[in-house]
């Protein structure tokens, strides 16, 4: 009986020894967060290493970037995590305010975090309700960018309002990016479709339609076109002037001003609740993640790493981003910039007109 | 008729010197009997215009006219290839008809010759066969109606019966010696078979061989 | 004793037993792979949409089929012409033949950069000439570009064409009194016809799949095709199944119209079974280039030059080398040259052994050939977008593709060049001499030996040919990349297209030269071996 016991008692300090082990490895391991995010935040001299370099050395954890292609296909990757019922990230980055519409009820909601920082963010940078998920983290205007001298050498001024674009003189002098596959592009026509009018939109597209040089796939595509002189004017952020600068082109271009206002692009990051769940310590982490991205050391590579504006006020800028002419922001409430739901019918009228 | 005349053609191949020098008549059979490589086809090659002779004195003329400066397809030359080289991609009737067709001749007209050729050597029922499932005998015999439907003024065969077995060679020759009747232009026939050259010659063209300035000499006469 | 002549029919060929062991593993692999890669993949892709056959005849998806076959005709057409006087001028020099063939492996998106280059309002011939090109961003540039890149294939499959037409029957033709151009229309043609006709087919299909040309010389709607439909309707966050496959079944039903109209004028007219027992003669090849060889090689520079502007463009502040060895680039490129060159020889191993593989089962059994031919062809009508998604759909239950998948990259672009392995060795596999096999195992040789001796030399080249085809092209390949690529498995085209969006111009500029230089090396190094002269021919 003694035996037995004595045999017992090993067992049970063998059984508590090994997981005094297993245990003491799993808290030695670090915590992996994973995060989606598009094709460009990646790279070597882009954000995300510089992110993941920085966040490392503090949250004793590892990030997990996982690229998903560009913006847009970041919702239909959480759609097919949805299908096949497997784990999505715990976080997603690169979304903006057009994507919010159609990831706002898979995110966490804050119930009651307050970010620190968060409300150094200008009020027309915050999209949704405080508290609904969505954090900024940058932001860009969307302008066209003109070279004078092709402009000039073609006898043309910059154009002054969205109508201007639709008159004779301008026939194939800009490049626009396709809505359905560029998120310029969409900016573009939301914004087209608010100043518009609705009313007016379907005919303003089909002038427009016969007027532009090229409608690119995608962003990179139309600014190779304007880079190669194809088009005088391209559809951009006024950041690509900065990048201009940089390449000592700065004289030959043009930040154009459109008297209606500018739209923006608000990029922000926001947590999935499918994978959070009940998950406190990876809930906690992922709030820590995205404070990180509202801190001085994130928001000041911004512009460089993304060519993009920090959201939060004050932070120094590089000089070629000094100096860029203020854009008169197109504001929401008013002019509805934003469709939400109705996207698709926006895109479906915007086909059908320039189809004709 | 004409008489085709050959007369110091020459022509330097590889290993050795090919010379010639004879005469064929109208409703001759001319027979040239040589081993492998000796440069008999040559000497076909070289009539026909497929090839050209080295030697500017050399002569070969259709009576009486030279025609070493013409093209093959302007020498009225009938040539029956040693693997027949009948076209693939036609019918029968289409291979046997093409000489016609080279020189104008209408579809139906065309046809209904070519038709009475093929019946003269049995192969009327063949007429819209494809070329390929035809028999080595068949073949031949197509070869032979191509080579001489258009009456030419020379007919040249080269081993025409190579690849035929011994019951079909005589058949063969017996073809041959029919159609000729039909059309008795000069006709020189190349073989390694002396059986041919008793069933079929008029007379014999004979190889000699010597040697001039360290080089062969191969002499067709 | 003569040898009793007897018709090379079919019949001939019999199959001894070891053959057929090896014919029963060619024909289970080849069948498995279809089956698995192919068959499942589609079937997937239909059964995961809730199909409204409303979708099918969609105006815009309708209208998007006129512009489609419009733009792709007219392609085709004006390639077919071209090509046919490329390849007939090329036939007697090899290595114009072998310039032909480069222009194959040059990524799409460098051939539309490339007209740009030349065409635009800042190209060479408005600064140099003074000739502008209004219509640089529609389809006509779109066709333009095509002509540009497929040319010179159908140019390439001519002149290999042009080889195998046998010499004693353009010699026959001349003693019956054609004349040299009655010997080309009435003899060098219907040999001919068949590898151009195919040709033209393969194009057709190819110009209705363009996707990067159109993209960046189309000008955008209207002036896009069934491939950029597919791509729109499962891009950007908006995945319409339905849209991408109805696109994607009207697209199909234009690539294999045409091929199946082919398939059965060839059966009614029995045109191909004539070729099938051919001799292997060909043309002397010759190689000292004679006027009219320079002439046409003046003619095969023009379709090469133009993407030397790469290499000359002077708005670029980074020259080559420094791209190649710069600090801030070498870390990154070379990591994915590296998985690039892994995918390129990945994907040519794969095409290589599946196009042998159904070729040498239609040898080995030929009921079974038709069918092969069938198989193999039929990936040339279907995109590689819709071939992914519908991968994806099948398998993603048990390979998550999210987690990279470099063997699924490679299945997918073998796939698509199937059809063009098919059409390298379907030459070769017609001519398999049996009958000198026959005499080599009588002499004591093993089945293998005997191939080895006396097949070996014939199918080296095609393989080489087709390998190198395959990796050339596989470099520059985009859509399988983008379904199936991870943070570990970057190739170059997805490289390029990360730093075009970070302003990186200059640095993607020197991944297009690398892809370019690579590609052109990779199809010129193998190709050589398929044109070198075959010694061994039997009149």
């Amino acid at each position: 009986m003694l035996q037995k016991c004595l045999k017992a008692k090993a067992l049970l300090r063998a059984l508590s020894f090994s997981a005094l082990i297993f245990s003491s490895a799993a808290i030695a391991a670090p915590r992996t967060l994973t995060v989606y995010t598009y094709d460009s935040f990646l790279g070597k001299d882009g954000l995300a290493s510089y992110v993941s370099a920085e966040f490392e050395k503090t949250c004793a954890c590892k990030i997990e970037w996982i690229s998903v292609g560009d913006a847009g296909q970041l919702v239909t990757r959480l759609e097919m995590d949805k299908a096949r019922k497997v784990p999505s990230a715990h976080v997603i980055v690169g979304i903006d305010q057009n994507l919010w519409e159609k990831l706002r009820s898979q995110a966490q909601q804050w119930d009651g975090w307050n970010p620190k920082n968060y409300e150094k963010i200008p009020a027309e940078l915050r999209v949704g309700g405080k508290g609904e998920g969505f954090l900024p983290f940058d932001y860009g205007i969307y302008t066209f960018l003109a070279n004078q001298k092709d402009l000039a050498a073609q006898k043309l001024t910059p154009p002054k309002s969205l109508k201007d674009l639709t008159k004779p003189e301008y026939r194939k002098t800009f490049v626009l990016e396709d809505p359905r596959t560029s998120t310029p592009g969409l900016a573009f026509l939301h914004y087209s479709w608010a100043v518009v009018g609705e009313k007016d939109a379907p005919d303003y597209w089909k002038k427009l339609s016969k007027n532009w040089l090229a409608l690119s796939p995608s962003w990179d595509q139309a600014y190779g076109l304007f880079s190669r002189s194809e088009a005088a004017l391209v559809w951009t952020y006024q950041s690509s002037l900065a990048y201009e600068k940089e390449k000592g082109r700065g004289n030959q271009c043009l930040v154009v001003k459109f008297k209606e206002g500018h739209p923006i692009q608000v990029e922000g990051a926001a947590m999935l609740a499918s994978r959070l769940g009940n998950d406190a310590e990876s809930l906690r982490l992922a709030k820590q993640f995205l404070e990180f991205l509202l801190t001085p050391t994130v928001q000041k590579e911004v512009p460089k790493r993304n060519w993009m504006m920090p959201v939060v006020k004050g932070t120094p800028l590089p000089g070629s981003f000094q100096g860029l002419p203020p854009l008169k922001i197109l504001k929401s409430g008013s002019l509805s910039l934003y469709p939400g739901p109705r996207w698709e019918e926006l895109l479906s009228q915007w086909r059908r007109a320039i189809e004709q | 008729m004409k008489t085709l005349k050959v007369q110091k053609l020459r022509k330097e191949i590889a290993d050795f010197v090919l010379e010639a020098d004879f005469e064929v008549r109208e409703g001759e059979r001319a027979v040239i009997v040589g081993r492998s490589g000796s440069g008999k086809t040559s000497l076909l090659r070289l009539i026909s215009g497929l090839e050209t002779p080295s030697d500017a004195q050399s002569s070969v003329s259709i009576g009486g006219v030279n025609i070493l400066s013409l093209p093959p397809e302007k020498r009225n030359i009938g040539y029956v290839f040693q693997d027949d080289a009948l076209f693939s991609t036609m019918n029968v009737i289409d291979n046997a008809s093409f000489g016609l067709r080279m020189r104008g001749m209408g579809r139906k007209q065309r046809n209904d010759e070519a038709t009475h050729w093929l019946k003269l050597v049995g192969l009327a029922d063949r007429a819209r066969d494809p070329i390929h499932i035809l028999s080595g005998g068949e073949k031949q015999r197509i070869a032979f109606v191509r080579a001489l439907i258009w009456k030419p003024d020379i007919v040249l065969l080269d081993e025409p019966f190579s690849s035929l077995d011994v019951q079909l060679r005589a058949a063969m020759r017996t073809q041959l010696l029919d159609l000729h009747k039909m059309h008795p232009a000069p006709m020189v026939m190349v073989t390694h078979d002396r059986e041919d050259l008793a069933a079929l010659a008029t007379q014999e063209i004979r190889l000699s061989e010597s040697t001039l300035e360290g080089k062969s000499v191969r002499r067709f006469s | 004793m003569g040898r009793t002549s007897q018709p090379v029919a079919k019949s001939h060929r019999t199959v001894g037993a070891a053959a057929k062991k090896y014919g029963a593993l060619t024909v289970t692999f080849f069948g498995t792979y279809w089956v698995l890669f192919i068959a499942i993949p589609l079937v997937a892709l239909l059964l995961n949409v809730r199909f409204h056959v409303g979708k099918f005849f969609d105006p815009s998806i309708l209208s998007l089929v006129k512009v489609t076959a419009a733009q792709a005709s007219w392609s085709t057409a004006l390639s077919g012409v071209v090509g046919l006087f490329l390849g007939v001028a090329c036939s007697r020099q090899r290595r114009l033949q072998l310039l032909l063939a480069l222009p194959f492996a040059i990524s799409s998106t460098v051939v539309a950069y490339t007209v740009m280059a030349w065409f635009g309002r800042k190209g060479f011939l408005p600064s140099f000439f003074g000739i502008q090109l209004p219509w640089l961003f529609s389809m006509k540039a779109v066709v333009l570009a095509h002509v540009l890149l497929n040319a010179p294939w159908i140019g390439f499959l001519v002149a290999g064409a042009m080889g195998e037409v046998p010499r004693r029957e353009m010699e026959a033709a001349r003693t019956l009194g054609a004349k040299p151009a009655q010997v080309g229309l009435h003899i060098v043609w219907s040999h001919i016809v068949e590898a151009w006709a195919s040709g033209l087919v393969q194009v057709f299909a190819l110009c209705v799949m363009s996707f990067a040309i159109v993209l960046i010389l189309g000008g955008g709607p209207p002036n896009e095709t069934l491939e950029v439909s597919i791509y729109t309707h499962i891009r950007y966050g908006a995945l319409d199944l339905g849209g991408a496959v109805a696109s994607a079944l009207w697209q199909l039903v234009l690539t294999l119209t045409p091929w199946l109209l082919l398939l059965f004028y060839w059966n009614r007219t029995g045109v191909r079974q004539l070729r099938r027992e051919l001799a292997p003669l060909s043309l002397n090849v010759s190689r000292k280039f004679h006027f009219w060889d320079w002439i046409a090689a003046g003619a095969v520079a023009l379709f090469f030059i133009p993407y030397l502007w790469i290499f000359i463009q002077t708005e670029s502040s980074k020259s080559f080398t420094e791209f190649l060895f710069g600090e801030n680039t070498w870390a990154e490129w070379v990591p994915s040259f590296q998985v690039s060159l892994k995918l390129a020889l990945s994907s040519a191993v794969i095409t290589v052994a599946v196009a042998l593989s159904g070729v040498v089962s239609g040898i080995l059994f030929p009921r079974l050939e038709k069918w092969s031919a069938v198989l193999l062809s039929f990936p040339g009508g279907v995109s590689t977008l819709v071939l992914a998604l519908g991968f994806w759909l099948a398998y993603s239950r048990w390979v998550d593709p999210f987690e990279g998948s470099w063997l699924a990259i490679a299945i997918l672009q073998a796939t698509v060049f199937l059809p063009i392995a098919l059409r390298i060795f379907r030459p070769i596999a017609s001519a398999v001499q049996f009958h000198r096999i026959d005499a080599a195992r009588s002499l004591g040789a093993s089945p293998l030996r005997a191939i080895r001796w006396t097949e070996f030399y014939r199918w080296k080249g095609p393989v080489f040919a087709a390998f190198g085809m395959a990796a050339g092209v596989s470099l520059g390949e985009l859509a399988a990349v983008s379904f199936f690529y991870s943070e570990k498995l970057i190739p170059l085209p997805l490289l390029m297209s990360r730093w075009l969006n970070r302003y990186r111009f200059d640095d993607a500029r020197g991944i297009s030269i690398l892809l370019f230089l690579t590609a052109t090396a990779l199809v010129a190094l193998s190709t050589y071996s398929g044109l070198k002269p075959r010694e061994r021919r039997f009149a």
